[in-house]
């Protein structure tokens, strides 16, 4: 179990006058389960997944991990950032042993050959990042969060830089993978179809200051069929609450 | 059209999707990388040898080529030739040593801590507002006109671009990058391994041989100002006893010495540059395959 506890966040501006871009954020998000952060730009959804991640530190309140606070980034949380994020001098299968330095080589050979197998890379290992396409680099970013094995993996808009054929069969894929290694995925998006689609649950946000506004369930079975009347028709009153 | 193109291209024996421009540039540009530098200088030398031989230059002021030559031959045969350039090799070498060794330590200080830059590099960028040049006198009063000063001037050459380039490389690390470290749990060591070094190579290299190519102007200023060895001293010599024959000599050797010192910096660090994404890698691909 995931859980934030009245989490702020303020920014010191310019000017002196301090920022809020989180203000009193409550949420639990349950194992293996799949949340959506979704809300207008600037709302703060980035700001709340970089704590959550350990990367940032809220001002107030907590973050906890089944009964452990959160402070820093710790191996039990993955996260996957917009961009791939790839060290351009780096082969793929370097850039994913970045992530399980900690291991015994044979294990790292082990786990990243695996990896690979799960993003459907097992040929690309060889590769320069400047060698694949956006798709691509993307599936290494999420092979090098999954080598490390999270029960908790935050994903910050992570296809909306794809094209809509790549995004959708990523999203597919990610949902494979979400069943078989059963981790907890909350991510953030823009896209209320994406939100539909994957989430059991879609939490809403709203600006100035950031706060949620509302949660939508979405108590739909997988495979869900993108064009169905219910995904259209829960797109229509998500897009109501925005 | 361009499916016409594509089609010749593979016509001409192109990869798939290759043009017939792109095979044809491709081609050309193989040849070309190897010799059609060659072409000015060869040029060059025809047309000097020409104008010797038709009395159109003063022998006493532009011997022609064949007279340079035989100068480098007869300096090689009783071996001296060695000697002037093992010196100034030597004099660039430790000039280039210190200078790398002083640069890069402060550099990465500067670079990496900011209480570092704030405190010395005012003072350097100050410093480097002195022409190097103003440094001789003083140099030469501390260190005497033997090797030190010769070698402290150089160092201070080869400094500047070093320091420069490798302290802002480190300043302009992607933090996006650096995030990633974090995630995945890498300690200072290990950021500094997988992503600062690598990250800020391509710099370094640039500074070095920037650097190197300050090194050898200053090598010639140091010996130019009072040696007994060295090619710059071939140089004064020259002067001195009115052979331009020798004084071309020296300043072709000179050109070669830095050539292929550069040369030697680029081919040493291009195993580690290889994963670049930019204009040189592009063409060396084509060159590859
Ligand atoms: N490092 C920072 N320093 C100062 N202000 C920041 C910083 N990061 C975020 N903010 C502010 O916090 C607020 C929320 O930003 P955040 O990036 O979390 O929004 P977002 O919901 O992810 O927006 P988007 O959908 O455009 O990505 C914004 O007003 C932003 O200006
Ligand atoms: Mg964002």
């Amino acid at each position: 179990m995931l859980e934030v506890q009245g989490v702020e966040r303020q920014f010191s501006g310019r000017g002196g006058d301090p920022v809020t871009a989180l203000a009193g954020i409550d949420l639990g998000i349950a194992e293996h389960e799949i949340v959506a952060l979704i809300g207008a730009s600037g709302c703060g959804k980035s700001t709340l997944l970089r704590i959550l991640s350990g990367l940032d530190k809220p001002t107030g309140g907590a973050v906890s991990l089944d009964g452990r606070s959160i402070t820093g980034p710790t191996p039990e949380i993955g996260m996957i950032f917009q961009d791939p994020r790839l060290m351009p001098w780096l082969s793929v299968r370097e850039n994913i042993r970045v992530a399980v330095l900690h291991l015994d080589k044979p294990e790292q050979e082990r786990r990243i050959t695996q990896a690979l197998d799960r993003v459907g890379l097992q040929h690309a290992g060889g590769l320069w990042p400047r060698e694949l396409s956006g798709g691509m680099a993307q599936r290494v970013a999420i092979a090098r969060a999954l080598v490390r094995r999270p029960t908790i993996l935050l994903m910050d808009e992570p296809f909306s830089a794809l094209d809509a054929f790549t995004t959708a069969s990523l999203q597919d894929h990610m949902l494979e993978i979400w069943d078989e290694e059963r981790f907890t995925l909350v991510l953030v998006t823009h896209d209320l179809e994406e939100a539909v689609f994957l989430a059991d649950r879609i939490v809403v946000m709203k600006p100035g200051p950031g706060r949620v506004t509302s949660e939508m369930r979405v108590d739909l079975p997988r495979p869900r069929d993108r064009n169905s009347e219910t995904v259209l028709q829960l797109k229509r009153r998500l897009a109501e609450r925005l | 059209m361009a499916f016409i193109d594509t089609v010749a291209g593979r016509f001409l024996g192109g990869r798939d999707g290759e043009t017939a421009q792109g095979v044809v540039s491709r081609t050309l540009s193989r040849i070309a990388s190897g010799w059609l530098g060659l072409v000015v200088p060869l040029a060059i030398l025809v047309i000097w040898q020409s104008l010797s031989v038709l009395g159109v230059f003063r022998a006493n002021l532009v011997p022609p080529p064949a007279e340079v030559l035989r100068e480098v031959v007869d300096l090689a045969r009783d071996g001296t030739l060695w000697d002037h350039i093992g010196i100034t090799f030597q004099r660039v070498f430790f000039g280039f040593f210190w200078g790398v060794l002083a640069a890069t330590v402060l550099g990465a200080l500067t670079g990496e801590f900011r209480l570092a830059r704030r405190l010395l590099d005012p003072t350097i960028q100050a410093l480097k507002a002195v022409p190097s040049l103003a440094w001789v006198p003083l140099f030469i009063l501390w260190f005497g006109i033997f090797e030190e000063s010769k070698i402290t001037l150089i160092a201070v050459g080869v400094f500047f671009p070093i320091y420069l380039n490798l302290m802002s490389a480190i300043r302009q690390t992607d933090r996006r990058l650096v995030e990633v470290a974090r995630i995945n749990g890498l300690s200072s060591f290990q950021t500094i391994r997988y992503i600062l070094l690598p990250g800020t190579l391509p710099s370094y290299v640039t500074g070095l041989r920037a650097g190197l190519a300050l090194g050898w102007m200053f090598v010639i200023a140091a010996e130019l100002m009072g040696a007994s060895e060295g090619l710059g001293f071939l140089m004064i010599d020259g002067q001195m006893t009115g052979r331009p024959a020798l004084i071309i000599a020296s300043l072709i050797l000179f050109a070669l010495s830095g050539q292929i010192t550069d040369k030697a910096l680029g081919w040493a660090s291009a195993p580690f540059l290889r994963w670049q994404d930019n204009l040189e890698t592009l063409e060396e691909g084509q060159r590859d395959a």
